[in-house]
């Protein structure tokens, strides 16, 4: 057994490792998903595929590698694997989330054997298929959604595999902006091999081993103490998809969590099955959800590695849309994800006090449009994820308008929408009233509103239109506000939207609102110089403070 | 000349003066007081002052580094401001990006908007994105919204409209409306704050410009004044962001949210004169300190800098900036064990209050400072020359304590913090150089800060750097660095034009107003002409896409040129580049610089061998345990000294360890180097 300042400095190492891969990756990527938006993550495996370590840009990636490289490594038994070799693969139904999240695992060598892998994955803006950008709510299979890799070797002994490359390139949108992202792929995992082969000749394989081992397992006899501390205990919740993006029914997510001892059992029994659209959340996907929802309820600030997932058993019955058969497509997964994570996180907050959180925004809305570039003349696409509110916890208020959970990406920026698209953004605002009533009110949902300019094809969606989906409150706190999406014809014609593919023309607009987060507490009990302020700086009408958090219609009149 | 430096830091006020013709350089430090920044100042410059013999007529500049700003900044007290915006547009910095601060956590605290929602008023104008009108401002909704912010006592309006970097108009107008109703009122358009293309950081930058100048405005004047009392009347300049200083006018009005990282900035340009006389121009610059390590890294002697920085509430600021990397890794250091028995050091640090627990002002935890005294680095007689003393007995406690969490002995548990603090340190430098691309073998690393220089040596072998410089001041690195920054202005103005169609005509008229602006600041400054130097670049992107490259070029260059530069560039920066896409070029930058007297310290004689002042029991990893180790005085050492490790050489203001098989030589000046011996890898 190894001493623990080995083990932490091997791991300060690690991570450092991770990072300066990220970095690599970051500053040679060509795409904004990849360098603004930060959809993508470098990890570093053990011989037999767990990880070691793991970067943190985007949450919903959270040890989602793991699940690769077994399945790499079984597809390829009888394959040889030499030193200079690369593997790509994005195949969802093996150990992969979706097929734009495209993963390099590159082998670590030592005297002749395999003693760990540096992988990364990025999100690529389109690798074929259907619909610009590859995701589509209305898919009806995998073979909607572009080019799957079966991990594959995408260089053979320091040579890239040409055949790969060109078919990629053929089947693809935008080429160039591929490439150039695999590139950078291939540089952070050539950095991660490298640097890996330093530390192994300061310390010595089988130390490195040791100190893996230990590392792990001091992950796991975290998380272990961890849910030690809580009750043991038993909670259900449930959670819906508005429908199944063709129109279909809403779509059950039945999540069974049981704290036991030192460990933590999650089951999805009771789940809808898989849906004919491509919002299913694949099986990796689906535990990375989880993944996040436990991280975020008992350890935010550790370490995440294969440890930490260990003392988790999971249930994803197959045939479900939280484990869809092949060929069910799965592009949108991230909706379902969303849904996932929140369900979780409202049957943990039963059993484990700590918790003292309401439901958070898992709308997502979101809008692609293709048009032509105002001054060129060009085939541009267009677009925009826009948050909304967080529960509110005790002791404080949710978050106004942010991506939740999963998610952490940017808004577009009006001043650059109206510069390279035919689309002008005439507003950007909070939605007063919109975050769940509480004595900690829900964060705000916003409200944006788009002129088009030009004909385009638009592609709209969103979830949690439904009241009766909608973030939820806790103890007495109030549920958010839906989400809607109104298209509103230059002939001032209106009309309501889930998710819809639609042309568009000069002058009219799409109005977003957003979600607001659930309340948390009661909201007569709201402190009344929050209630003022809210009343003062708009965020919430008269109204709500008369007659929700129960002020005197004078103080309320009062400014 | 002689030139006053004063950089106030959260617990001391560190003054030096500097004689340009005799190198003569003296040193005081003495308490900050927070409520009263200026009576710590005045204090520190009478102790300079009477240390030196000089008296205040002797003097012909005070250079400041001030931390005002930032820790307005911090903790979110600034001025009541309100904001005249676009219609539709007042939620836009407090929306912000839509990200979270913080990933994992579900329950985070709001941070404060600069305005109040209710104080950000919406008035009807828009102007396109080619900075046409499409509808024209309400000017009786100006007039109102004014009327309501006079109302509620503002202190600063910032006026943020949409697409104003292509069309200012509707800001202007505005402005005017603002100054006729509100005279006196500072009000700060956004066009001029950041001609940025983007709303979010234009908009935000602008309201904390707004917000700090009402604070910036009276310290400075009330500083100024009170050197006047003491009898100067010499220029005071202030320390800016991106390592140059302006006078005080300068760092008012439009400039204030450039003083946002005025104290760290002398921290990174301390050293680089020094190092440059001795051959290194490539350096990672690391100040280790109480609570954290600032990393800042210097490119043929130029300090790296960036235009956006983020405040520690997630806010982004754009302005010319140094890169400067902070990490939660300092002498007060906290070293913990985590529910699953793993090791870690900081971020969370024991400060200056209750500090490490060999201080013995009530800390009781193990601390990085703790492990150094165990291991018979730092000396149990104390530090700062004996006003602090060290209890060894309280460092081994607490070292203990935690060693019985690990089932670890004493010194594997204190070389143990170390090697983890260490690690943490060498993993933040190496992301910071993969950033962009550095290879650190050929840099050097300045340790400086009163911890760096026990660090440097084993980051240096970690890192494989050429070597390790110590300034003679390495505790007065940011006191330094001010008096060998030049006055620096950086001017933009957004030009917006196609690269492969480019209006040459409106580059060549904004160069030449950029130039000419430069030139009139300057005057106005009081540079002589001898000493003004102006540089041209311009920023490009392809377009799609949101960041761009910033290209130097001659003024009135052949624009093909710069396009092609630009391909070249961005190869470089980011590993590819698209010739034949198309580019837009968006931003004309003009850099004006004024030099001063560069420091130039006074030679070392050669003298005779360093004799040690003692002896003590040092623990080193290459050892394997504890080495008898001798013990000198930095004042002592002669030029061309050359002392082999195992050695520890102690001075006021930090102490330099020397592992075996390093050797440090006191080079030109009494700067010391430490580097491997040959033979030794």
């Amino acid at each position: 057994m190894t001493d623990p300042v080995t083990t932490a400095v091997v791991g300060s190492v690690l991570n450092a490792i991770v990072g300066e891969m990220n970095e690599a990756l970051k500053r040679s990527s060509y795409s904004p998903i990849i360098r603004e938006m930060l959809d993508f993550s470098c990890a570093l495996f053990s011989s037999d595929g767990e990880t070691i370590a793991q970067d943190e840009n985007i949450p919903a990636l959270l040890g989602s590698m793991a699940y690769a490289l077994p399945a790499l490594l079984e597809d390829n038994a009888d394959e040889p694997i030499r030193p200079g070799d690369m593997f790509i693969g994005n195949n969802p139904y093996r150990g992969g989330t979706h097929t734009p999240d495209i993963h390099i695992f590159a082998p670590i060598f030592h005297e002749g054997t395999i003693v760990a892998w540096a992988g990364n994955l990025a999100h690529h803006t389109d690798v074929g298929g259907t619909n610009p950008g590859t995701e589509g709510f209305a898919n009806q299979s995998i073979f909607e959604e572009g080019v799957i890799y079966p991990y594959v070797k995408l260089m053979e002994q320091e040579r890239l595999n040409r055949t790969i490359l060109r078919i990629m390139e053929t089947n693809v949108r935008d080429p160039q902006t591929n490439l150039g992202d695999l590139r950078a792929q291939i540089a952070a995992a050539r950095l991660g091999v490298r640097r890996f082969g330093e530390l192994i000749d300061k310390y010595g394989t089988e130390r490195i081993g040791e100190v893996v081992r230990q590392r792990l397992s001091q992950g796991e006899a975290r998380i272990r103490r961890k849910l030690s501390d809580c009750p043991d205990g038993r909670a259900s919740a449930t959670g819906y998809l508005d429908n199944d993006g063709l129109g279909g029914p809403p779509q059950k997510i039945q999540v069974t969590v049981e704290v036991r001892g030192d460990e933590l059992h999650v089951d999805f029994t009771g789940t809808d099955p898989q849906m004919p659209g491509g919002m299913n959340c694949s099986h990796t996907a689906a535990l990375a959800a989880i993944i996040f929802g436990v991280k975020a309820v008992i350890d935010p600030d550790g370490e995440q590695t294969a440890g930490c997932v260990r003392p988790i058993r999971t249930n994803l019955p197959t045939g479900t849309l939280v484990n869809p058969d092949y060929p069910a497509a799965v592009s949108l997964r991230h909706l379902a994800s969303q849904r996932i994570t929140d369900t979780l996180i409202r049957a943990l907050s039963q059993i484990y006090p700590a918790v003292n959180v309401a439901g958070s925004f898992v709308g997502f809305s979101s809008l692609a449009a293709e048009g032509r570039d105002p001054h060129t003349g060009r085939t541009v696409v267009m677009a925009d994820d826009l948050g909304g509110g967080m529960g509110g916890y005790s002791g404080g208020d949710g978050l106004d308008t942010v991506d939740t959970y999963l998610g952490n990406v940017g808004i577009l920026p009006a001043e650059i929408c109206e510069r390279q698209y035919p689309i002008r953004i005439v507003s950007t605002e909070l939605m007063p009233d919109s975050g769940g009533a509480g004595e900690f009110r829900g964060g705000l949902g916003m409200r944006r509103v788009y002129e088009f300019l030009d004909h385009c094809d638009v592609v709209f969606y969103t979830e949690q239109t439904n009241p009766k989906y909608a973030p939820w409150g806790r103890e007495r706190g109030h549920v958010g506000e839906p989400a809607s999406l109104t298209l509103v014809r230059r002939d001032g014609d209106r009309r309501t939207i889930t998710k819809d593919r639609i042309l568009v023309d000069p002058g009219d607009r799409m109005v977003t609102i957003t979600g607001g987060g659930g309340g948390y507490g009661d909201p007569k009990r709201r402190r009344r110089d929050a209630v003022l302020r809210d009343l003062r700086e708009g965020k919430i009408s008269r109204e709500a403070a008369i007659e929700v958090y129960g002020m005197v219609p004078d103080q309320a009149a009062r400014r | 000349m002689r030139r006053i430096g004063v950089d106030t830091g959260g617990t001391f006020t560190d003054c030096v003066l500097l004689d340009d013709e005799s190198g003569q350089f003296t040193v005081a430090k003495v308490p900050s007081q927070p409520t009263n920044p200026a009576a710590a100042i005045i204090n520190g410059i009478r102790s300079v002052l009477a240390a030196s013999g000089f008296g205040p007529g002797d003097i012909d500049s005070v250079v400041h580094g001030t931390t005002i700003a930032t820790n307005a900044v911090i903790t979110e007290d600034m001025a009541r401001i309100g904001m005249i915006t676009t219609q539709g547009c007042r939620d836009v910095v407090e929306i912000g990006t839509q990200r979270r601060p913080l990933l994992y956590y579900l329950n985070q605290k709001q941070s404060l908007c600069v305005a109040p929602r209710e104080l950000r008023i919406e008035v009807p104008g828009r102007i396109a994105y080619d900075g046409s009108e499409i509808e024209p401002l309400g000017a009786d909704q100006v007039r109102d919204a004014v009327a309501r912010l006079a109302e509620a006592e503002v202190q600063a309006i910032a006026v943020c409209g949409l697409f104003s970097i292509a069309n200012g108009k509707h800001e202007q107008a505005i402005r005017e409306i603002c100054n006729e109703a509100m005279p006196g009122t500072y009000v700060a358009c956004s066009a001029d704050i950041s001609p940025e293309v983007r709303e979010y950081p234009r908009f935000i930058t602008t309201a904390i410009n707004a917000a700090l100048e009402p604070l910036l405005v009276p310290y400075l004047e009330n500083l100024e004044r009170a050197l006047t009392a003491e009898n100067f009347h010499c220029a005071l300049y202030i320390m800016k962001s991106n390592g140059g200083v302006a006078t005080t006018t300068r760092s008012m009005g439009e400039n204030a949210h450039h003083l946002v990282l005025s104290g760290p900035a002398g921290g990174v340009v301390g050293g680089i004169h020094a190092s440059a006389s001795i051959g290194y121009t490539n350096l990672v610059t690391l100040d280790i300190g109480g609570t954290s390590a600032d990393i800042g890294i210097v490119i043929d002697g130029k300090p790296r800098t960036r235009t956006e920085m983020g405040l520690p509430n997630g806010v982004p600021l754009f302005l010319s900036n140094l890169e400067i990397e902070t990490i939660g890794a300092g002498g007060g250091s906290i070293a913990w064990a985590d529910e699953g028995g793993a090791l870690h050091v900081g971020p969370h640090s024991a400060g200056a209050d209750p500090g490490p627990a060999c201080y013995e002002t009530g800390g009781t935890e193990a601390t990085l400072t703790d492990a150094q005294v165990v291991l018979g680095r730092l000396n149990p007689e104390g530090i700062l020359g004996g006003r602090m003393k060290l209890s060894h007995e309280a460092a081994a406690r607490a070292v203990e304590g935690l060693g019985r969490k690990l089932a670890l002995e004493i010194e594997d548990t204190a070389k143990g913090i170390v090697a983890v603090a260490e690690a943490n340190m060498a993993g933040a430098i190496r992301q910071t150089a993969a950033r962009n691309g550095d290879d650190l073998r050929e840099f050097a690393l300045l340790a400086a800060g009163g911890a760096g220089p026990l660090n440097g040596a084993s980051l240096m072998r970690m890192l494989g750097m050429r070597a390790v410089v110590v300034t003679p001041y390495p505790g007065l690195l940011s006191a330094g660095g001010l008096l060998n920054s030049s006055l620096r202005h950086d001017l933009a103005r957004p030009v917006l034009t196609w690269g492969e169609d480019p209006d040459a005509a409106l580059i060549e008229r904004t160069q030449e107003e950029l130039e000419a602006l430069a030139e009139k600041l300057l005057d106005e400054d009081g540079i002589a002409p001898e000493r003004r130097r102006c540089a041209f670049q311009l920023d490009l992107r392809y377009i799609g896409q949101e960041y761009t490259v910033s290209v130097a070029c001659r003024r009135n260059e052949e624009l093909e040129a710069i396009v092609d530069r630009f391909h070249e560039e961005h190869e470089k920066a980011y590993g590819h580049s698209a010739r034949g896409e198309p580019t837009e070029i968006v931003m004309a930058r003009a850099t004006a610089w004024g030099d001063f007297e560069r420091i130039r310290l006074a030679d070392l004689d050669a003298g005779r061998k360093p004799q040690a002042v003692g002896e003590r029991e040092v623990w080193f990893e290459e050892a394997l345990g504890y080495v008898t180790t001798a013990i000198y005085h930095r004042e002592a050492l002669a030029r061309e000294a050359r002392i082999a490790g195992p050695a520890v050489v102690e001075q006021l203001d930090t102490t330099i360890v020397i592992p075996p098989g390093a050797a440090a030589n006191v080079e030109r000046s009494g700067i010391l180097v430490i580097r491997e011996e040959s033979g030794h890898d």
